[in-house]
């Protein structure tokens, strides 16, 4: 008697649910006993699969981290699979500047894009393939983490890790500008900047005192005008504070920068301006710290490789797939410095990531959990 | 001319100690208008029993009164106007850490010496004349302010109603670096700068930002370098904030800047190019909010003459008179100056460490600074500037 396995249907309502029901809990990055209540959703759905799980308590009021992998595949590398837990939105933004609600072929609310959406499409590319009974050439590790909107302070060291012991690494962050992939990223440097000068009082002792706010200004110029677009290179002097009273020659002013890189050369050539920086008045005292905090996530010839094969899978399904370079980061940023090749925005399609008309496009569950399943099955 | 040696002999200097010290332990911040009253109404008090009549303005947006302190009210000619303010920079509590207290000839204390000690005196200088026999020659009206420190902002109409029905004007602000008055101030302007730009994901949108920060930055230098020493503009740009968070466009920064200037002339220049300015980043626009806010004092012919009168009447009293360069500091002097009334300025006590939790007086300083007064009160008559 022979014996035929089930093809189950992938299920766009089944996932929808899902999303519906993760994006229903709220979870900001700080807050890490409310992104903890996803993260136990997230490693319940992976145990029910017969995923085999590792929960790494969280720190400094982070949430966990959350690790599953295949029970097939053996131990070697295989296919590293990541999506973060939590989002930039506050506690109450669900109830009122962005409800959860379904319109115009979107789903609307904090975190379906950015990333709860793609987290759930990794859970049905999974279940998929644990209820068709089949298994992926190479082992397959998923890694929930739940502090990637502010740097992934407390996943970096895991992120880095499981990357180096897989041979790809698939990044379920949003699809954007209309279907696209990510295969390149720029490199993120943050610096604070202060200058410390000498106070007096404006009127009486104008002469005596030494402005730090000046000092600032004159540095600021010199760190805004770093920005080449040509070249990819963008410096955002984004908070700026000083002084203590409009009569008061200012003692002490601050500035924070932004700086994206293309690539290694350029973030090198940018912070060595930045860690170089003099004080253009002699009397004020510069104190410059910060550094890189992202590695570039530059298109190599592997990443180029990896997208070829994904645009072949896509085709089967006669979806066209592009790729996109964005100066946004993302935890891909360290596996692809590690020189692991990763292929970015593998989630869900939409847009209004981070702003309270965040959405993303239900039409695109399906093909995206299609494409991911195919990865999975494919990569070798 | 009543003698200075009894004029001198009024003076009760051990009791003039302790009445400042009654005024000095009510501590009076500016922005507290009811701690301010409470002093207010001791002077009125005080003032009523030594032969003022006295008259409250009422305060507004938080502040305390003006006291009007007048001296012979039914006398229509030209009066002298003595500018004085019991408000202090210090808060409520500071008195614990600098409480009332003499060292030797210092006594400390907030707001002792800027400026409760020059306001005692400018009352008890007409006690003292009177008891010596004397009488002044144009009546007199004190104006108590309650907001000098923050800028006069709502006594500064009483002080131009009355300075329209003056001969002259002596603030008792405290003199300086030993002993000195003060016969010119800069002008002080104050301004707003307020950049809006256009917010922007600085990592994957930074082209459709424009950056605010980078525009108030740009007007700083550029409004730095105005400063002038050797015409006496001063700029500074004292405080400064921007933008929303580091990775992200700044859509809105706002510089607040304090310009010192010498004379009306370069008051109105300076003006005309701070109205003026105008971005220079593309996408950001700049409102700018402001203006003079004190006029300058300047040294005038009549402000000389009344200058040389005080430094014959020190001379006769045994001490000599100077006078500091012109100040950059402002008092409520530039008003009365500013329309044209011969002032002179820092009449008060001497001591040192305004604003500070150094302040003090020196006792010393009392019994001369005292009798000047008496004595400008006695000879200053509107026949001095015709």
């Amino acid at each position: 008697m022979s014996q035929q396995q089930n093809m189950p249907e992938i299920d766009p309502a089944e996932i929808l649910a899902d999303i519906k029901q993760w994006a229903g809990i709220e979870s900001p990055s700080k807050d890490g006993v409310a992104v903890n209540k996803v993260v136990d959703v997230a490693e319940a759905a992976m145990g029910a699969l017969g995923m085999q799980i590792t929960r790494r308590p969280g720190r400094d009021g982070f949430g966990d981290c959350v690790v599953a992998r295949s029970p097939w595949g053996g131990d070697g590398p295989g296919i590293l699979i990541m999506a973060h837990l939590d989002t930039v939105h506050p506690h109450g933004t669900i109830d009122e500047a962005l409800k959860l609600e379904e319109r115009d072929g979107y789903l609307y609310g904090p975190g379906v894009y950015d990333m709860k959406g793609g987290a759930c499409l990794g859970v049905a590319a999974l279940r998929q393939l644990v209820r068709a009974g089949r298994e992926t050439p190479l082992p397959v590790t998923y890694l929930f983490t739940p502090d990637e909107e502010v740097g992934s302070p407390t996943s970096r060291d895991l992120i880095e890790q499981l990357g180096l012991a897989n041979k790809y690494v698939l990044v379920l962050e949003p699809g954007r500008d209309g279907n696209k992939v990510v295969t390149a990223r720029k490199g993120c440097a943050r610096y604070v900047v202060r200058a410390h000068g000498k106070p007096s009082h404006a009127g009486m002792r104008h002469q005596d005192g030494v402005s730090a706010v000046l000092e600032a200004a004159r540095q600021i110029a010199k760190i805004e005008a770093l920005t080449d677009y040509e070249t990819g290179v963008t410096a955002n002097v984004g908070l700026w504070t000083g002084g203590s009273g409009a009569n008061v020659r200012p003692a002490l002013s601050e500035f924070e920068i932004d700086i994206r890189v293309p690539d290694h050369a350029s973030a090198e050539a940018t912070c060595a301006v930045i860690d170089g920086l003099t004080p253009v008045d002699p009397e004020v005292r510069l104190e410059i710290e910060g550094g890189m905090n992202r590695p570039p996530y530059p298109k190599t010839d592997v990443i180029e490789g990896l997208l070829s094969h994904a645009q072949g899978l896509a085709a089967e399904q006669d979806m066209v797939l592009d790729d996109v370079a964005t100066g946004g980061f993302s935890d891909g940023n360290f596996t692809a410095a590690l020189g692991v090749p990763t292929l970015d925005g593998l989630g869900v399609d939409g847009d209004g990531a981070h702003t309270e008309e965040e959405r993303m496009l239900v039409s695109s569950i399906k093909p995206r959990t299609q494409l991911l399943i195919r990865l999975l099955e494919t990569l070798r | 001319m009543v003698a200075s040696e009894r004029i001198l002999a009024e003076i009760d200097v051990d009791a003039v100690i302790d009445g400042i010290g009654r005024w000095v332990e009510i501590e009076t911040p500016s922005r507290d208008g009811a701690a301010v009253n409470s002093l207010m109404d001791v002077i009125q008090a005080e003032a009523g029993a030594a032969g003022f009549a006295p008259k409250r303005h009422a305060g507004r947006d938080g502040y305390g009164d003006v006291l009007q302190l007048d001296h012979r009210p039914e006398d229509n000619g030209p009066r002298l106007l003595v500018l004085t303010h019991v408000d202090t920079v210090h808060p409520v509590g500071t008195l614990e850490d600098l409480p009332y207290k003499r060292d030797g000839d210092r006594i400390y204390g907030p707001g002792v010496y800027d400026m409760k000690g020059g306001a005692y005196l400018a009352i008890e200088a007409l006690k003292a004349l009177n008891a010596a026999g004397g009488a002044a020659k144009m009546p007199i009206t004190i104006l108590v302010m309650p907001d000098e420190e923050a800028g006069t902002p709502t006594g500064r109409d009483v002080i131009e109603a009355e300075a329209a029905r003056a001969g002259a004007a002596l603030v008792v602000e405290p003199a300086r670096e030993g002993g000195k008055i003060v016969t010119a101030r800069k002008g002080a302007a104050r301004y707003t700068l307020k950049a809006t730009g256009k917010p922007a994901h600085s990592g994957s949108r930074h082209q459709d930002g424009a950056s605010a920060v980078k525009e108030i930055a740009a007007k700083t230098v550029g409004l730095e370098a105005m400063t002038d020493y050797g015409t006496g503009v001063t700029v500074n740009v004292g405080v400064i904030s921007g933008g929303t968070a580091v990775n992200t466009v700044p859509a809105r920064a706002e510089a607040e800047i304090d310009i010192r200037m010498a004379d009306l002339d370069s008051a109105a220049a300076i003006d005309a190019r701070m109205q003026a300015l105008t971005s220079e980043t593309p996408g950001v626009t700049l409102e700018v909010s402001g203006g003079l806010n004190r006029p300058p004092m300047e040294r005038t012919e009549d402000v000389s003459k009344l200058f040389s009168h005080a430094q014959e009447l020190a001379e006769d009293l045994g001490f000599p008179l100077e006078t500091v360069p012109r100040t950059g500091g402002g008092s409520d002097g530039n008003f009365t100056a500013a329309l044209g009334v011969p002032t002179l300025d820092g009449l008060g006590v001497d001591g040192a460490g305004a604003h500070t939790m150094e302040e003090h007086m020196l006792a010393s300083s009392i019994a001369p600074r005292c009798a000047l007064l008496a004595k400008l009160y006695e000879t200053l008559g509107p026949e001095m500037f015709a």
